[in-house]
This record gives C-alpha cells, sequence and structure tokens, in this order.
C-alpha cells in the first residue's frame, strides 16, 4: 500500500497540536537513556573533534568524495552519481533491471524516504520490502515514518498488534517481544527472495572506501549479505576522510541516537566478495544548496541521530508529520527548507521558541537556534510570507524604535488598546491567540520612563 | 557564550547603563525601578538613557533583519557611551550580545553589545558580589528563560544571588531545562503549542511548591502569569510572581 | 547519465565552496588508549561485565577442545540440530570436536541452507573490553551472514585479542585488511540483536541473534 506523499507542511498540525502521552513518554524513555549511558568518556572532546573533522570534510567536499570514489572502485564497487532525488530512483531501477530483480529488500535508510524510492520502484513494478521493525510497521499501514530514528514510535504497542492482526492476519498481541518474533518470521524468506540489498550509509571513509552502516536489529547485515546485488544509497555529507575518524562517531551516535556504547552491528563493508556487487550512489538533491549557503553549511555536518527530537518541545507535541518531510525535529526545520523548497516549509522555522535544547543535545555541537533564526530572514527576503499586514507592522515597529517620540507613541497605543480589552472592548485580530489561553497583563498606571523623568 | 567571563571586572568609576526592555518600560516598570533601587544600595551609579527604545528582537524573531538592524543602530548610538550595559533580561541580552554579531560582526551594535550583560552575570561575575543585601523570607523557584540559560550562561549566576538572599528557601523547579513557551511572536503564531508548553511549565512550578516564582525573563513571567491568570492549569495555590530584580531589591 | 551527474555535483560543490578559507588538513587523529586500563585481568572483568549487561554470555576455556565441550553442553539444552561454521582455522578446529550436532561450513553450502542452522560458529578478530564487543572478519557470504542469521552465534578468539577499546591497533589491522583488498565485510558485534522501535521499549532477539556466547581460549594456541 502506498504512503501518503510529502505534503508541505501541514499548518493545521503546528496549529491544532494533539499531544500524545504515549510518545511524550516514549521520548522522556530515549532522553533519560541518553543521560544514564556511561561516562567513562570525555563527550566534549568527543563532540569537538567531530566537529572538527566534518567542518574540515564539508569544506573539502568535493577533493574527499573524489578520494573516497577511488577507494572504492578500487575495491571493485561501482560508483554512481546523482544530483536529483529523480536520477537516484533512476540509477536503483536500473540496477534492478540489470539484475532481473523484481524485489528488493531494505535496511533503514530515512534518504531513501527522503528521495521516494519505494514509490518510484513501485511504479517500476518492483516491490520494496521494509525489513527495519519500525519501517516495516509503517508500511504495513501505510504510513510516513515520524521520527529519524525511530519510524513508528508514534505508535503504542496496540497499535501495532492491530496494524499485524489486519495486515498479517495474525491473531492479535500487544506484547512487543511476540510482535518482533512475528515480524522476524514474516521477513525471513525475503532476504532470499530478494535480488537487490539495499541500505544507507551512516559513514563512508575515504581513505579505504569503507561503507559503514550501524544498526541494532540485524535485518541490515541480512540485507547486505545475502542478495546477490547490496546497493549503498549515500547523501553526499556522509564521507569523512580516514578510517581512523570512525571511533569518535561510532561513539557520539550511538550514545545520542539510543543512549547505547555502540550499537549492536556497526558493518564496515569492504567491496564485493566474487560474484557479487556492491553499487554506491552518491547523492546530492539539495546538499549542495545547503552547503553554498555559509551559515547552513553547518547542518550538513548531521549524523542523524535524532538527539534533538527527542528533546524539543515542539516536536513532542506537533509530531513528526508535521514537518511534511523525512526529516523531522530540529534538524528536519533547518533543512528541509533547503531540500523540499523554501516555500514549502516556509512556516517550520517559525515553528519554534529558539529555546536551544535541541542545540545543547546535538553530538557534532551544530547551532540549530542560529539556523533557524537565520532561515527565517531568508522566508521574509525570499518568499512571500509573512504576509503584508505582518511586514507592514515590521516596518513600522522599525521605524517607530527608531527615535523617542515615535516609541512613546507607539506604546501610548498599545497601553490603550489593553486597557480598552481589560475593560472588555473586543481585542484585536493579532491579540486574539494569546487570549485563548492567557489573560493580559494589567497595565500599570505609569510607564518607567514616565516614572524616571519625575524622579528627575 | 559571552567571551571572557572572569577575566575583565567592573572598576569604581566606570559608566554602567541600564537597558531597560521595552516591554518592561511599559509593562514591568517595577522590574526598572527595583534596578534603581538595587543598584543604589550598592553603591554603583546607575545611569537610564533615556532616549533608549528597544533592542529590536520582535524584528529579528520574525526574520526582519533589516527591521532588526535599523533598531541595532539606534541603540548602539544610545549605549555607545558606557562602560557597562546592564538588562534585566536574558532574552534581550542574548539579542545584543548574541544576535547583534550574528547578523553583522562588524556592525557598532555589535561591538556594542559586546558589553551588554544581563544582571545577575553582571552582579556576580563583574562586580563580585553575590549577597546584595536583600531579605525575602519565602520559597522560591527560579524559571530559567531559555535564552539566559543557553546563549548566556546566566544560570549559576542567578541561583548564587537568590541562595544569597536572607531567609530565602529556594526550591528546584521539575524540569527546570524545557521551554516555557512563550518565543516572543510564537505565543501568537503558534498559540497552542505555546500554550500546552506553559502549562507543563504551571504544572511543574506547582509541583515544586514555591509561594514565589522568579525568573530573569518577565517575558517568560509575562506568559506563565497569563496562563494562571486564565486558571487552565486547576491550580490551587496562588503563587505570586516577581522578576529577579525585584527580590533582589527587598531589604 | 552517470558522467553528467558526476560533474554536475562536483561543479556544484566547488560553486558552493568557491573563495572559502578552509583548514589545510583534517585534524590530527588522537588515540585514546592512554585513559584506559591495559591489564589483562582488568580487561576480562569490563569485557565480561559490558557483555553480560547486554543480555549475552563470556566463558573462558583453556583450549578448542574445551570451548566445543562447553557448546555441546549448551547445544543439548538448546536443542539445535545444525550450526554453521565460518572458515577460519581457530572456528573450523572447535567445529571439529563438537559431537552431537551437524556442522554446515558456511563458505561452502547454498546460503538457503544456512537458513535451517539453529546456531552459528564464528571467530574474533579482536575483542573490545570498553563495550563488550567482537570484531568478526568474513570475506565470502556463507561467513558473512554467519553474525546475523541464526538465534543462537557462538564466538570464538583467544586471550590475546582483547583490546581496551575500539583503538589505533584494531583500527590498524582494519585498515590492513582494507588495504590488502580484504573483500566482504568486518562487523563489530556488540550483543544479541535489539530493537526498541515499539514505544522505545527493548526487546533482545530481532531480526540477528536472540543470544550471543563469546568463549575466550587462555592456554596456548
Amino acid at each position: 500500500m502506498a504512503a501518503q506523499p510529502h505534503a508541505p507542511a501541514a499548518a493545521s498540525s503546528f496549529a491544532r497540536p494533539q499531544p500524545s502521552e504515549s510518545l511524550a513518554a516514549t521520548l522522556q524513555r530515549s532522553v533519560d537513556l541518553k543521560r544514564t549511558a556511561e561516562d567513562q568518556v570525555d563527550w566534549a572532546n568527543l563532540r569537538q573533534r567531530a566537529h572538527a573533522i566534518k567542518k574540515y570534510t564539508i569544506e573539502h567536499l568535493d577533493t574527499v568524495l573524489l578520494e573516497f570514489e577511488q577507494s572504492l572502485r578500487a575495491r571493485g564497487g561501482t560508483v554512481l552519481w546523482a544530483a536529483t532525488r529523480e536520477e537516484a530512483v533512476a540509477h536503483v531501477r536500473d540496477i534492478c533491471r540489470r539484475h532481473g530483480a523484481t524485489s528488493v529488500v531494505k535496511g533503514k535508510s530515512m534518504l531513501s524516504e527522503e528521495i521516494e524510492l519505494n514509490a518510484g520502484l513501485n511504479r517500476a513494478g518492483i516491490a520494496a520490502v521494509e525489513s527495519d521493525l519500525g519501517e516495516f510497521i509503517v508500511q504495513l499501514a501505510g504510513q510516513r515514518p515520524s521520527h529519524i530514528v525511530g519510524p513508528a514510535l508514534h505508535l503504542n504497542r496496540r497499535d501495532v498488534g492491530t496494524i499485524f492482526a489486519e495486515k498479517l492476519g495474525l491473531p492479535f498481541s500487544d506484547d512487543p517481544q511476540a510482535l518482533m518474533t512475528a515480524a522476524r518470521l514474516h521477513l525471513r524468506r525475503r532476504y532470499f527472495e530478494a535480488g537487490i540489498g539495499i541500505t544507507g550509509v551512516n559513514f563512508a571513509a575515504a581513505d579505504t572506501g569503507t561503507i559503514v552502516v550501524v544498526e541494532n536489529e540485524g535485518n541490515g547485515g541480512l540485507s547486505a549479505s545475502i542478495p546477490p546485488v547490496h546497493v549503498c544509497l549515500m547523501g553526499i555529507e556522509k564521507v569523512i576522510p580516514r578510517l581512523a575518524d570512525l571511533p569518535v562517531f561510532l561513539r557520539l551516535l550511538a550514545r545520542a541516537g539510543t543512549g547505547q556504547k555502540l550499537t549492536t552491528y556497526t558493518h564496515y563493508f569492504l567491496g564485493p566478495e566474487d560474484g557479487k556487487q556492491l553499487y554506491c550512489i552518491l547523492i546530492d538533491a539539495g546538499r549542495t544548496r545547503i552547503l553554498a549557503d555559509r551559515r547552513l553549511r553547518e547542518s550538513l555536518f548531521c549524523i542523524r541521530c535524532g538527539a534533538c527530537l527527542n528533546v524539543c518541545p515542539v516536536y513532542r507535541r506537533a509530531g513528526g508529520w508535521a514537518y511534511g518531510s523525512a526529516y523531522s525535529g530540529p534538524i528536519g526545520a533547518v533543512v528541509t527548507p533547503l531540500l523540499e523548497g523554501l516555500s514549502a516549509a516556509a512556516q517550520l522555522p517559525f515553528a519554534s521558541t529558539l529555546c536551544g535544547a535541541c542545540k545543547q543535545e546535538c553530538p557534532v555541537d551544530i547551532d540549530l537556534p542560529h539556523q533557524l533564526a537565520y532561515l527565517r530572514q531568508r522566508v521574509v527576503e525570499e518568499t512571500v510570507q509573512p504576509d503584508a499586514a505582518e511586514r507592514s507592522l515590521m516596518r513600522a515597529f522599525a521605524f517607530c524604535m527608531q527615535r523617542l517620540w515615535t516609541y512613546g507613541i507607539a506604546f501610548a497605543i498599545v497601553r490603550w488598546i489593553l486597557r480598552r480589552v481589560a475593560h472588555g472592548g473586543k481585542p484585536p485580530a493579532a491579540l486574539a491567540p494569546w487570549l485563548r489561553a492567557r489573560t493580559l497583563p494589567a497595565i500599570p498606571p505609569e510607564t518607567f520612563k514616565s516614572w524616571w523623568k519625575k524622579r528627575r | 557564550m559571552q567571551a571572557a567571563l572572569a577575566t575583565t571586572a567592573y572598576k569604581a568609576g566606570q559608566s554602567v547603563a541600564l537597558f531597560l526592555p521595552c516591554y518592561c518600560d511599559v509593562l514591568y516598570p517595577d522590574v526598572g525601578r527595583a534596578c534603581v533601587a538595587l543598584f543604589e544600595r550598592l553603591g554603583i551609579p546607575l545611569a537610564y538613557p533615556f532616549t533608549q527604545t528597544c533592542c529590536g528582537q520582535p524584528a529579528f524573531n520574525g526574520g526582519f533583519w533589516r527591521e532588526a538592524a535599523t533598531t541595532a543602530r539606534h541603540f548602539a548610538a544610545v549605549f555607545a557611551p558606557y562602560d557597562w550595559i546592564v538588562v534585566p533580561s536574558g532574552s534581550c541580552g542574548a539579542m545584543a550580545s548574541v544576535f547583534y554579531r550574528y547578523m553583522d560582526e562588524q556592525s557598532p551594535a555589535a561591538q556594542v553589545g559586546a558589553r551588554v550583560y544581563d544582571l545577575a552575570s553582571f552582579l556576580v561575575h563583574k562586580l563580585g558580589v553575590s549577597d546584595v543585601g536583600a531579605r525575602f523570607p519565602h520559597r522560591v523557584t527560579y524559571l530559567d528563560g531559555c535564552h539566559g540559560r543557553r546563549e548566556l550562561g546566566a544560570t549559576a549566576a542567578a541561583v548564587t544571588l537568590l541562595r544569597s538572599v536572607r531567609e530565602l528557601e529556594f526550591v528546584e523547579l521539575p524540569a527546570v531545562e524545557e521551554c516555557c513557551g512563550f518565543g516572543g511572536t510564537f505565543s501568537v503564531k503558534f498559540d497552542e503549542l505555546s500554550a500546552s508548553m506553559g502549562r507543563a511549565k504551571c504544572r511543574n512550578i506547582l509541583a515544586s511548591g514555591a509561594d514565589v516564582l522568579t525568573s530573569g525573563d518577565a517575558s517568560c513571567l509575562m506568559h506563565v502569569s497569563g496562563l494562571f491568570g486564565k486558571a487552565t492549569v486547576p491550580a490551587v495555590r496562588d503563587v505570586r510572581i516577581l522578576h529577579l530584580a525585584q527580590i533582589l531589591a527587598m531589604a | 547519465m552517470t558522467d553528467g551527474a558526476r560533474l554536475t555535483v562536483l561543479q556544484a560543490i566547488a560553486r558552493a565552496l568557491r573563495g572559502e578559507a578552509a583548514a589545510a588538513a583534517p585534524p590530527p587523529l588522537q588515540g585514546d588508549e592512554e585513559t584506559r586500563p591495559s591489564e589483562l585481568a582488568e580487561l576480562v572483568r569490563s569485557f565480561c561485565s559490558e557483555l553480560t549487561l547486554l543480555g549475552g554470555g563470556v566463558t573462558t576455556v583453556e583450549d578448542a577442545q574445551a570451548c566445543a565441550a562447553e557448546i555441546d553442553r549448551r547445544l543439548r539444552a538448546d536443542g539445535a540440530a545444525k550450526l554453521a561454521v565460518q572458515s577460519s582455522p581457530l572456528a573450523r578446529e572447535v567445529a571439529r570436536n563438537l559431537s552431537g550436532i551437524d556442522v554446515i561450513v558456511a563458505r561452502e553450502a547454498p546460503l538457503a541452507a544456512l537458513e535451517t542452522c539453529g546456531c552459528s560458529l564464528v571467530e574474533a578478530q579482536a575483542l573490545l573490553a570498553d563495550t563488550g564487543s567482537a570484531l568478526v572478519l568474513a570475506d565470502n557470504s556463507g561467513d558473512r551472514t554467519l553474525p546475523y542469521l541464526a538465534r543462537t552465534c557462538f564466538v570464538v578468539t583467544t586471550m590475546e585479542k582483547l583490546h581496551p577499546t575500539l583503538n589505533s591497533s584494531v583500527l590498524l589491522g582494519l585498515q590492513q585488511a582494507a588495504q590488502s583488498g580484504a573483500r566482504g565485510e568486518a562487523v563489530i558485534v556488540t550483543g544479541p540483536s535489539r530493537t526498541a522501535d515499539i514505544e522505545k521499549i527493548l526487546i533482545l532477539g530481532a531480526h540477528g541473534p536472540a543470544e550471543l556466547h563469546v568463549y575466550i581460549i587462555t592456554g596456548p594456541a
């Protein structure tokens, strides 16, 4: 069953959030797991090193990618490039055709969601089977993933039990262990039936052409090793210079993503063994647009751990689908405008108080709140949002704040309006949202300036 | 983070100016009066440049950097003559000391902004004072404004000051690191998210058992106070709300 | 099409980075081993403690025969009929000493046959004490599936393979493997497979093994 296509950020989801208690509890568990992850390690030091390695890489992205390409080719891998998501999907379709594959089995890849791979393959008559438990659940349910690390965290166990009962024809159970076993059994033969195994890439070491994928369930290892062809989907920002850089990132990703010391399986793919093929598709799809903006470039350092989502009070309440993108939460709000288009995603940078909890959690120290503040400016400069009324108001505000007497008039008006509302007058439309849940502050008899003047 | 917090300190004879947020001038003048009284007690001459208006944060937050820059230019002109600029607000403090620089490193506003400190950081790190001679015999909890906490690192200073107030019983606010949900225009553009976050904050305030709520930011307090006023949380206690400056001014 | 896209992307990157001052070299590598204990007893203690916390098992044995005896004991309780073994000298030697179970050499068997094996036996090239991890190298499809396919996975290795952490000597080994043209996969296995995709509730035993047992041979090879 096809999932809904990406929709522009649904205003309704941010405007009328339906906070789910189970999602809140789930996210809190994620945050707690991260906090209690053992601390013999100097995390501040690791974070700083990771940031520096990513900075170097991104600032030399073309040379590092070329080194990776050369190294992977030397190991017998095939490197393909895709400027757009359509080109990436076309590559995968071509590989399927070339090898006569009518079905593919997938390890978890948010990039594959971003490029809408499954829909593209389905249109060409190729089945795409998700093997990661969370992805498998949302695929059965015909839904989009709602979280970068846990695609089905918006569902509780009863929801999952219902989906399995309906779609797999199983007796209802809401025991997570039983549900996992059911998924395992159902998927077992898929690895053997699929002509192609597709995974994402967490890191790719340029010096040795090694592709690194981390996971906990084991389906990634099965998807990569059983089918005769392994296709790796890689965002161009995933490359790092040296194999020896990996331990820093592996520790940070495990801790920030799932509160672990290391993920259960850290795969270093070394190139196809005899009789097999390994393809790595390097995908741009808007990343060079992010690269070109110096203030946003740092968002390419992201290692997709999901920690910013777990701690974001807005994500917790609005949920992952509100962002209308494969990437939700604070990092989603930063990258989506450039990947999907500023106008389509114009609301995202504003759906935040810039509290900075995300930056505090980020294992590579990306300054997300500053980037959100900056994106607001790009929205104002480059799109038709905010509307003319707000633009006029801002111009008037700036004019009034430039000199004392206009400041005085502006605030005299404000006090007059507030006094009127306090006495039962109809509030201006702009204040109505405030008044839905809050009272207005009382108007003091005199302003500070007035008091100061009298004093002198 | 503000650079060199520990290195330079206030020296007698230097000029200190009060930067009072525009909404405090108009809605919470007691905050300004408390700052004046506090500095009087400390024996530090405090100037109030009368032509000051606003730091420009509403424009910056809305993405209107040109309008914010215009306002910042005026701010810079007003405060340029002073050695130190003190503001009883973490968010306005962050606007001047962090975001002026973020918008335009080379601007006069960025240079003047580098001399702006929130009240707590100035008292503790620049004056080297933690006991300001205040007395306030109540159970108090502190709401940590996010900009003050994360952009300015002002939390420790604020808590130090409160703990040094005579007869004040300090209680921690549960989930103090969670944003109250004000966020400037966020409170009207995304009012349900804002109210939801605010209600969670109100529940935690009640759970703390405090009689008094304080903060370094009157804007956060305005939001919480508005929610309490609407009694959307089944609140039973009457929690008194005071800005940090007001408590420190109590003798 | 490939060459067109390649050029397009590289040009876009060059344009984006045009005229930028950037660091000349990547940040120097920092070793982590200085802060870690390195005496054997402490390493064993740490490794056991970490892997046990993750739901795995650790047993020290004197030699390959003793190892096989331990595995036989466990298999009798487990009831598995077939074991798939990696083509590494130590794993083969242990497998030779097993009784009461059919052994299939993974490298030589059709992949589908491996699916019917209830357990697998692999050799670890390194053990990491700080995380309870085992590094397994596999250069053919059959061997590659062994850490993931069966419900129970046995890992055998020797004492000197124990390292404090994923440090430079382990990485050097990986690097050498990578540079010498080794293909296939090196995988660091840290405990049995798991998932928390439902409500963030931890479940042991996902698509991979539900049980992982490490046997460390203490005697001479």
